[in-house]
């Protein structure tokens, strides 16, 4: 039986991994895509500062 | 009619699958659910199917031929499904579909069917155009199954394009297309198979199903005339049965799938000995069984495995001196050619390590493969990738299984492949199997984070299984739209025909001409699969030489009557020329474009 640290610390361990893989993927994936770089070039050239 | 004879070519080819696998049914061992057996049963047929046609076509390949390899097979099937009382989908009762995850795979399923009707496009670029297609175009035209000379993999194993040959010859080049719907039904089915022997409940499976069918690496290998999602089905029933084998009846079913991979593609060669190697340690650790017990059944899996794929590799032996042709360098100290290819050889070999490479060589890079599968996939044609489920939930399933040795044997396959696919080509739609494997474990994993830890791991595992499957929908649709439009008008078929196909109007004009009885292809770059009527391609594209003693075109020009061709089609790829001069003596221009002549033989 785990003591309620260890499940404490489990279970905050499996959040942050979900997370980062989740933040990762929004990062690389999604930001990192042509599509999403097409559009902010898009935006950037609409909105000149 | 350019709808209902592919569905109807389909739905035949399935029909006699179906019967053709009820031959197995004894030897489908009866603890297993109805969903494994209708599964185990519908793929054993597509198998057993193909080898029949290879082994028929040796000898006579036609309309005739096809239909009388199929209607055994028909005959069967109807018998089966008056057996069960018109009740055929007795198996799938238990699979009771909860809303949303049947939603996404239905459709994914109707895109798939509706864009499956379109007409294939492309050049010798797509696998499916260069030679899965070729070749049973071929065959059917030449009355037996050959390869074609002028492209070497066409003497690779063809247990799927033997059937793509009856698609074609029963509902012309669309029923090929939409057999990737039936593709993407089977692998689903084997996923959900797998998933519920892995403990997961019915809607359990359907997560699975829906998170595979949208993974857009898994995807891609299903549509398009490629046969790596039927491949992977074939590796993964021969891991549902083996792992879970006790008796001789269980391994040689075993034997069988891991035959019909070989059959497929000469991966299945590494993945046989993968299957073999885990189904035996499972048998010496998990069920303690006596060394003997085990030699002796991986015997009786090798013994069938061999006995079922041995046709496509006596084949090549007999008539081309070596089982497995195109010969790895290796295998040329064992096996001496006749004819030598080196050039052949050397320029697959060289194919493969530049595609086969994306993901790096060394340990560290073996060991980011798992990141790299899920965020860098362009390095290995990963169209799109596999989703983020696998990276983000599979650790846990693994967690929550590391006990059942049937989840550990599916583990230690999925590790083995990815090594050997990490040696040889990483091409992500080789590597389908290990995905589906990852899928299973990522839902496993889910369920393990929804059911034991916090409130907030449960929603985190939701928003991630939520943007896994919303961001494949959104790399797999639109890569389908212009198929499921081609296929809805055929004004844009025709449009997309010309556009995507190089020498369209060429290929037109030999099919339409009547005159035109035999074309001698110059170019390499012409695919030949588009051209309906006999041809002689003098260089293939890696190198081949389908005319002995002749290895440029002035000499293949001194040959001309030999070759008794009616026409030559002279096709000039961007920034090169034609190949003949400007008005050759003898010839007649009767077809022009600006990168295309047609000339007619005086």
């Amino acid at each position: 039986m785990p003591s309620p640290f260890a499940k404490l610390l489990w279970q905050r361990l499996v959040e942050f991994w979900i997370v980062l893989a989740i933040l990762t993927f929004l990062v690389l994936r999604v930001l990192g895509s042509h599509t999403v770089e097409r559009l902010l070039s898009g935006i950037a050239h609409r909105h000149p500062s | 009619m350019r709808v209902v004879l592919p569905i109807l070519a389909n739905i035949i080819l399935g029909v006699a699958a179906l019967g053709f696998g009820s031959l197995f049914l004894r030897l489908i061992p009866r603890r297993f659910s109805e969903l494994d057996r209708f599964t185990l049963r519908f793929l054993a047929g597509f198998g057993l199917l193909g080898t029949i046609l290879f082994c028929v076509g040796q000898v006579w390949f036609s309309r005739l031929a096809i239909l009388f390899v199929l209607l055994p097979g028909l005959l069967l099937g109807l018998f089966s499904w008056l057996r069960a009382r018109f009740d055929c989908w007795l198996p799938l009762k238990d699979l009771h579909a909860p809303l949303l995850p049947a939603a996404i795979v239905f459709g994914v399923a109707l895109v798939t069917a509706v864009g499956g009707v379109a007409l294939p496009t492309g050049d010798t670029n797509n696998d499916a155009i260069a030679y899965h297609y070729l070749g049973p175009k071929v065959w059917l035209r030449e009355g037996i199954i050959r390869p074609v000379p002028d492209e070497i993999r066409t003497y690779f194993p063809v247990v799927v394009e033997t059937q793509y040959a009856a698609l074609m010859s029963i509902g012309g080049a669309r029923a090929p297309q939409l057999f990737s719907v039936v593709s993407l039904a089977i692998l689903l089915l084997i996923a959900a198979s797998l998933a519920m022997r892995l403990g997961l409940d019915s809607s359990g499976a359907w997560w699975v199903a829906a998170l595979i069918a949208t993974m857009p690496a898994v995807y891609r290998g299903t549509y398009g005339g490629f046969l790596d999602a039927l491949f992977a089905c074939f590796i993964l029933a021969a891991a549902r049965v083996g792992f879970d084998a006790e008796t001789p009846a269980d391994y040689a079913l075993f034997g069988l799938f891991c035959g019909f991979a070989m059959g497929a593609k000469y991966n299945g060669i590494l993945a046989f000995l993968e299957l073999v190697f885990c189904a035996s340690l499972i048998s010496v650790w998990a069920h303690r069984r006596p060394a003997w017990l085990t030699v002796k059944s991986a015997a009786i899996a090798c013994g069938a495995a061999i006995a079922i794929a041995s046709p496509f590799y006596l084949r090549n032996w007999i008539l081309y001196e070596c089982p497995i042709y195109p010969p790895a360098p290796a295998l040329l100290h064992i096996f001496h050619l006749t004819h030598p290819i080196p050039n052949v050889i050397q320029a697959i070999v060289n194919d493969f390590q530049k595609r086969g490479g994306g993901m790096g060589r060394g340990v560290v890079a073996f060991l980011f493969l798992a990141f790299n599968l899920t965020y860098h996939t362009a390095l290995f044609r990963g169209a799109g990738g596999i989703g983020l489920v696998p990276l983000a939930l599979a650790p846990f399933g693994i967690l929550a299984r590391k006990r059942d040795a049937f989840a550990m044997g599916l583990l230690l396959l999925a590790a083995l492949e990815s090594v050997s696919w990490f040696l040889t080509a990483q091409e992500s739609r080789y590597a389908i199997n290990m995905f589906v494997i990852a899928g299973l474990f990522g839902v496993v994993g889910w369920q393990y984070v929804a059911g034991l830890v916090s409130r907030n791991a449960r929603i985190l595992a939701a928003v991630a299984v939520g943007i896994s499957i919303f961001y494949g929908l959104w790399m797999i649709f639109p890569e389908r739209v212009e198929d499921v439009h081609a296929a809805l008008s055929p004004s844009f078929e025709t449009k997309r025909w010309h556009a995507e196909t190089i020498c369209a109007d060429g290929y037109d004009f030999i099919n339409r001409e009547a005159s035109v009885k035999n074309v001698l292809v110059l170019s390499s770059s012409v695919a030949s699969f588009f051209i309906d009527k006999p041809y002689v391609k003098p260089f293939g594209v890696w190198g081949e030489r389908s005319v002995p003693g002749s290895d440029t075109v002035p000499e293949v020009m001194a040959r001309l009557p030999a070759l008794h061709v009616t026409h030559v089609f002279d096709y000039r790829p961007e920034g090169e020329s034609f190949q003949l001069p400007e008005h050759p003596p003898g010839l007649t221009l009767v077809f022009e474009r600006a990168d295309q002549r047609i000339y007619r033989i005086d």
